[in-house]
C-alpha cells in the first residue's frame, strides 16, 4: 500500500480519537500531535511496526484524554469558587434558591407519588374495590351495608369473584400482661382472598369458619406479646373473655381496612345481625380476572336497582365501587394535587429566577468575556468555564436541596396529623429528584452559559466601549426578564391564593358552631365485653356505678356517658307510626345517659332529657334533634309521636334537642335520636366535665374503673377539645404546608422582583444621572421606578388572580364555608404581594435616588 | 501548576518525572520541534525511551505552564518547510531545572559507587 494512503487514513483515525481531549487542549496540539505521529510512522520500515506505533499512540490517547479533562475541570473550579466566592451574594441567593425549589418540590412530590401510584402491598390490587351503599338524595355516597343486602349482592353479582364483609370492634385482651383493648377487624372468610394476601406464619380463615372462635394476629401483637415465636399458631388467645385459637400471623405490610389494628376474628354473625336492616357492615370486593372496575360498577348498578324495586328498603339507594388505591387516596386527593401544583409553581419560580440571575450576570461578565476572548481564550474555553460555574451552583443547590428535602420530609412527618401516619415510610422520590436537578441544570445552561456563547463571539472593542450601557443588549433583552418577573408574579399569586383560602377554611371551620361545649370535658372509651357482661342489667349497673362515683370525685361537675361521643353514628331506616312506609333516610341512634347533654350543655328545645324515670321495663322513649324534627314533622308537633327501627320497639319523642356537628365540623347535620341507655345498655364512652384541668383526674378514673373490675381497661382517654381539634387536623396540616409555599413563593419572587429592578436601576443610572442634572428631581425618578413595578406587579397581579380562580375552582372540595372568589381571602393576596412589591422595590429605588449626577456623568 | 508569584526555585520542581527530564535534556543543546524532541530521546536511549505523541505533548503542556519551556515564535529548522512546526526551547528557569535534576541524579549516582553497587569507569 502506497505509504500516502496509509498515512491519510492514519491521520483521519487519528484525528477522530483526538476528539476524546477537551476542545481547548486538542485546538493547541492536535495538529502537533498528528504530525509527530505521522513522522513516526514515516521512520518505521515494516507494516508490522507501523501498526504498533499506531496502536500504542491511541492506546496513550485513551490514558491521556481523561487526565487532561480533570486538569482543565480542577482550573474552572478553582476559578469558578473565586468567582462565586467574590460574589457572594449572588452565590447565596442562587444556590438558596435552587435548594428551596429542589427541596419543596421533590418532598410534596414524593408525599404524592407514595399515595396516588406506588403499588399497594396486596397483590393484583386493581382488582379489589370497596362496595359502597349510596343515597343520591341525601347526599350520601359512601355509607356501610347490611348482612341481608351483603347476602343478595353475593346472590347476583356475576362479575364479582367475592365480596368479603367486615367490621371494627373493641376487645379486652386479658389473660397475658395487663388487661389491653385490642383493635379488632370481624370479617367475613373471604377477607384475606378478596385484599389478596398471605399469612406470614400458619393460616388464614378458611371458608368454613364464619362462627369459629379463632384469631388471626398483626404482625405488631405477635412481636409484642408473643416475641415473634412461629409456636403461637395453636395457642389461645382470651378476647373479651372467650378463649380463641392463634390460626396465623400477618405481615407487617398489611394494613387493610386501616393501620395499627391488632387481631382478625371471624365475622360470627349473630340470628339478629343476619336478619337486620342495620347498616354497619363494610364491604370489599375482589372482581373476576379480566373483569374491568366499570363493567362491574355497571352490573351493581343493574343489581341495586332491581334490589331498590324487589325491597321497599333499597328503593332510593345505589352501590358505589371504588378501587381500593381510591378508596385509600381519595381523601387526600385534592389536598395533594393543590401542593402538587404549588410546588411546581414554587419550582418554575425558582428556575425563573435564577434564569433572571443569571442572565443580569451574564451582561454583567460581558466585558470579561470578551477581554478573554480577545486575549486568546478560545470561544469554547470560556464557555466550558462559564459552564463549569452554572453546574457548580446547581450542585451546591441540589445538594443543600436534597438536604433540605430530608429535613422537611421529617419535619412533615412530625406536624402530620395520624390520619397520615403512612407519612413515616416515605422517602425522597429518585426520578423526581433527578427532574427538578435536571429541570434546574437546564435552566443554568440556558441563561447561563447561551448568552455568553453569543458574547465569546462578539467584537470585543464594541463590547467593551458600550460598557455598562452595553449590557442590556447582551444575552436576553430587558424585556425578556420583565416578562419572567411577570409570570413569577403570577405563580406566586396563585400559590398565596391558594394558601389564603386555605387559611380562611380553617378559620372557618374553627369557628364553626359545634353545638356544644367541648372545653373542660375528659373522654374515655369502655368496651364491656358481652361475655362478660351478658345481661343488659349488668352493663347498667356497671356504668351506674362508675358514673356515681366518678361525680363524687374532687373537681367533677357533670358525668354522662354515651355510646358515641364524635364521628358517625350507627343509622337505620324507620317508620313512624300511622304513617303507610318506611323512612328510607337514615336516622342516626346513639345511646345516652340522662346527663348526657346537660354535660355537653347541649341546649333542650321542647319536652325533656331523660331520667331515671326511663327504665327498662316502662315505655321505651327517645329524643331527636331539631333537624329530624323539622325534616320528619315539619308541620306538627313530634312530642308524644312514636317511631321504630323495626319490629314492634316504638319508641315515643320525649325531647327534641338543639342540633350539633358531632359527625365533624365537615359534614351536614344528620337526623339523628338518642336512646336513653337503660333501655338499650352496651359499650359507651364516658364524658367528664370538670372544673380545672380535664386530665387532671385520669389518675382518679383509672382507680374507679379498676375498683369496679379489675380485668376492665380503659381506652382512648382524651380531652374532647382535642379530639375535636384532631378533626381538622388535616386541613391544619394542607393549611401549613400550602403557608409554607406561599411563603416559599413570596420569598423567591421578592428576590426575583428586586435583582430585576437592581438591574435596572443599575442599566439606567446614566440616563438618571442626565435627568437629575438637568433639573429633575429624585422623585421623577421615584416616579420611573413607581411606574416600572406598578406595570410589573400589576400584569402580573392580574394573570394570577385569574389562574388562582381557576385552580380554586379544583381545590373547592378543600374549602370550607367561602367560595373560590372569597373576597376576604383574595385582598389578603393581593395586599400580601403588593407589601412584598414594594418592600423588595425600596432598595433599588432609594438608591436610584441618591445617584450623584456629576459622579456618574464623569464615571462613564 | 501555576506559578507562585516570587518565582519558583528549581529545586521546587525535583525530582523531575522521567519522561519530563528527558524532554528537557533534548531541547538542552538546541531548540526542537515535537518530532526532534522524540526522534532525539530515541537516539540518546539507544531506542528504548520512544514517547507516544499524546505523552510528548502534556509533558509539553505542563512544561510550558510551569514556564520551564517556550514556543519560539519563528522556525529555525527550514527542511521541514512544508508543514508548520512549533519549535521550542529551554527558558533560563528550565536550564536550571534541568542541571538541578543532573546534580541531583549525579550525586546519587556517586552515592551508589561509593557504595559499590554501580563498577567505577575504568
Amino acid at each position: 500500500m502506497p505509504v500516502t494512503r496509509i498515512e491519510r487514513r492514519a491521520r483521519r483515525l487519528f484525528g477522530a480519537v483526538l476528539h476524546l481531549y477537551p476542545g481547548s487542549y486538542r485546538d493547541e496540539y492536535g495538529r502537533e500531535m498528528t504530525l509527530v505521529l505521522v513522522d513516526r510512522l514515516r521512520a518505521e520500515h515494516t507494516a508490522v511496526a507501523r501498526v504498533v506505533v499506531f496502536l500504542g499512540a491511541i492506546a496513550a490517547v485513551l490514558a491521556d484524554a481523561p487526565r487532561q479533562h480533570a486538569v482543565i475541570l480542577a482550573q474552572d473550579l478553582r476559578l469558578a469558587l473565586r468567582l462565586l466566592g467574590r460574589e457572594r451574594w449572588f452565590a447565596t441567593v442562587a444556590i438558596g434558591t435552587v435548594a428551596i425549589g429542589i427541596a419543596l418540590s421533590t418532598t410534596v412530590f414524593s408525599v404524592g407519588k407514595s399515595l396516588l401510584v406506588d403499588e399497594l402491598p396486596y397483590r393484583e390490587a386493581e382488582r379489589a374495590a370497596m362496595v359502597w351503599v349510596t343515597n343520591p338524595r341525601q347526599g350520601i355516597d359512601q355509607d356501610v351495608t347490611s348482612y341481608p343486602r351483603l347476602l343478595a349482592w353475593r346472590a347476583h353479582s356475576q362479575l364479582i369473584e367475592a365480596f368479603a364483609a367486615y367490621a371494627f370492634r373493641r376487645a379486652v385482651l386479658t389473660g397475658s400482661g395487663d388487661p389491653e383493648q385490642l383493635r379488632v377487624v370481624r370479617a367475613s372468610p373471604e377477607f384475606f382472598h378478596v385484599v389478596s394476601t398471605e399469612p406470614v406464619v400458619g393460616r388464614l380463615f378458611a371458608a368454613t369458619e364464619e362462627q369459629a372462635a379463632v384469631v388471626v394476629l398483626s404482625h405488631g401483637v405477635w412481636q409484642r406479646k408473643f416475641g415473634g415465636q412461629r409456636s403461637v399458631v395453636g395457642q389461645t388467645l382470651r378476647l373479651d373473655s372467650v378463649p380463641h385459637t392463634i390460626i396465623g400471623v400477618l405481615p407487617q405490610s398489611f394494613q387493610f381496612p386501616e393501620r395499627d389494628l391488632d387481631a382478625w376474628v371471624p365475622l360470627q354473625p349473630s340470628p339478629e345481625d343476619r336478619s337486620s336492616g342495620a347498616f354497619w357492615l363494610e364491604t370489599v370486593a375482589r372482581l373476576k380476572p379480566g373483569v374491568s372496575l366499570v363493567q362491574a360498577q355497571q352490573e351493581m348498578t343493574a343489581i341495586a336497582a332491581r334490589l331498590g324495586a324487589e325491597r321497599p328498603d333499597d328503593r332510593e339507594l345505589g352501590v358505589a365501587l371504588v378501587g381500593l388505591r381510591d378508596e385509600i387516596a381519595s381523601p387526600f386527593r385534592p389536598a395533594l394535587i393543590m401542593l402538587t401544583a404549588a410546588v411546581v409553581g414554587v419550582l418554575v419560580i425558582a428556575c425563573v429566577n435564577v434564569a433572571g440571575m443569571l442572565t443580569a450576570r451574564g451582561a454583567a461578565r460581558r466585558r470579561e468575556v470578551a477581554i478573554r476572548t480577545a486575549l486568546g481564550a478560545s470561544r469554547r474555553r470560556v464557555v466550558r468555564q462559564l459552564l463549569t460555574e452554572a453546574v457548580m451552583l446547581f450542585v451546591l443547590g441540589g445538594a443543600l436541596g436534597v438536604t433540605l428535602g430530608s429535613v422537611l420530609l421529617r419535619l412533615l412527618v412530625n406536624v402530620a396529623p395520624p390520619t397520615l401516619s403512612w407519612l413515616r415510610d416515605v422517602s425522597l422520590d429518585g426520578p423526581m429528584l433527578a427532574v427538578a436537578l435536571g429541570m434546574a441544570a437546564l435552566t443554568g445552561v440556558l441563561f447561563g452559559v447561551l448568552p455568553s456563547w453569543k458574547t465569546a463571539g462578539a467584537d470585543v472593542v464594541e463590547v467593551v466601549a458600550s460598557g455598562v450601557k452595553g449590557a442590556g443588549r447582551g444575552g436576553l433583552s430587558q424585556r425578556f426578564r420583565w416578562a419572567l418577573v411577570v409570570s413569577q408574579i403570577a405563580v406566586a399569586t396563585i400559590v398565596v391564593s391558594a394558601a389564603s383560602l386555605s387559611l380562611t377554611s380553617l378559620v372557618h371551620a374553627q369557628r364553626v358552631d359545634l353545638g356544644f361545649e367541648p372545653g373542660h370535658v375528659l373522654t374515655a372509651r369502655v368496651e364491656l365485653p358481652r361475655t362478660k357482661y351478658p345481661e343488659p342489667a349488668a352493663r347498667q349497673e356497671f356504668f351506674d356505678r362508675l358514673l356515681e362515683r366518678v361525680r363524687a370525685l374532687p373537681g367533677v361537675t357533670g358525668a354522662a356517658a354515651g355510646s358515641l361521643v364524635l364521628g358517625r353514628s350507627s343509622s337505620s331506616s324507620f317508620t313512624i307510626e300511622g304513617r303507610p312506609e318506611a323512612i328510607q333516610q337514615p336516622l342516626t341512634f346513639d345511646i345516652i345517659t340522662p346527663d348526657f347533654f346537660q354535660v355537653l350543655q347541649v341546649p333542650l328545645l321542647r319536652g325533656r332529657f331523660f331520667s331515671d324515670r326511663d327504665r327498662a321495663d316502662g315505655q321505651l322513649v327517645a329524643i331527636i334533634n331539631e333537624t329530624t324534627a323539622k325534616t320528619h314533622w315539619p308541620n306538627e308537633d313530634p312530642l308524644g309521636k312514636r317511631f321504630t327501627f323495626g319490629g314492634d320497639r316504638w319508641m315515643t319523642v320525649v325531647g327534641i334537642v338543639a342540633d350539633t356537628r358531632r359527625a365533624g365540623v365537615d359534614h351536614r347535620v344528620r337526623t339523628e335520636s338518642y336512646q336513653p341507655y337503660t333501655q338499650n345498655p352496651g359499650s359507651m364512652t364516658v364524658l367528664i366535665r370538670t372544673a380545672g384541668e380535664p386530665t387532671a383526674i385520669v389518675p382518679a378514673l383509672r382507680a374507679v374503673v379498676r375498683e369496679l373490675d379489675p380485668e376492665q381497661p380503659l381506652a382512648r382517654v382524651a380531652p374532647l377539645d382535642e379530639l375535636i381539634d384532631n378533626q381538622t387536623a388535616a386541613r391544619r396540616f394542607n393549611t401549613w404546608l400550602l403557608g409554607a409555599f406561599g411563603a416559599a413563593a413570596i420569598t423567591l419572587t421578592a428576590i426575583g422582583l428586586y435583582s430585576l429592578l437592581a438591574y435596572v436601576v443599575a442599566l439606567r443610572r446614566h440616563e438618571m444621572a442626565v435627568r437629575l442634572a438637568i433639573g429633575g428631581t429624585p422623585s421623577h425618578v421615584l416616579r420611573l421606578i413607581v411606574r416600572h413595578v406598578s406595570w410589573i406587579v400589576g400584569i402580573g397581579m392580574i394573570v394570577g388572580l385569574a389562574g388562582a380562580l381557576t385552580a380554586a375552582q379544583s381545590m373547592r372540595s378543600l374549602l370550607f364555608d367561602i367560595e373560590p372568589w372569597d373576597p376576604f381571602s383574595q385582598s389578603v393576596t393581593i395586599a400580601v404581594l403588593g407589601a412584598v412589591a414594594i418592600a423588595a422595590a425600596w432598595i433599588p429605588a432609594r438608591r436610584a435616588m441618591r445617584v450623584d449626577p456629576a459622579r456618574v456623568l464623569r464615571g462613564d | 501548576m501555576p506559578l507562585r508569584r516570587e518565582g519558583p526555585e528549581p529545586d521546587d520542581f525535583l525530582p523531575l518525572p522521567r519522561d519530563t527530564f528527558d524532554v528537557l535534556v533534548s531541547l538542552a543543546d538546541r531548540e526542537r520541534h515535537g518530532y526532534a524532541i522524540l526522534q532525539d530521546i530515541a537516539e540518546r536511549t539507544d531506542g528504548r525511551i520512544r514517547l507516544s505523541p499524546s505523552t510528548l505533548y502534556a509533558v509539553i503542556k505542563r512544561l510550558l505552564e510551569s514556564e520551564l519551556i517556550e514556543e519560539l515564535s519563528d522556525r529555525p529548522d527550514p527542511a521541514h518547510d512544508d508543514e508548520r512546526r512549533r519549535y521550542y526551547r529551554l527558558t533560563p528557569l528550565g536550564r536550571r531545572v534541568a542541571e538541578s535534576e543532573a546534580a541531583r541524579l549525579t550525586r546519587l549516582l556517586a552515592d551508589a559507587r561509593a557504595s559499590g553497587l554501580v563498577p567505577r569507569r575504568r
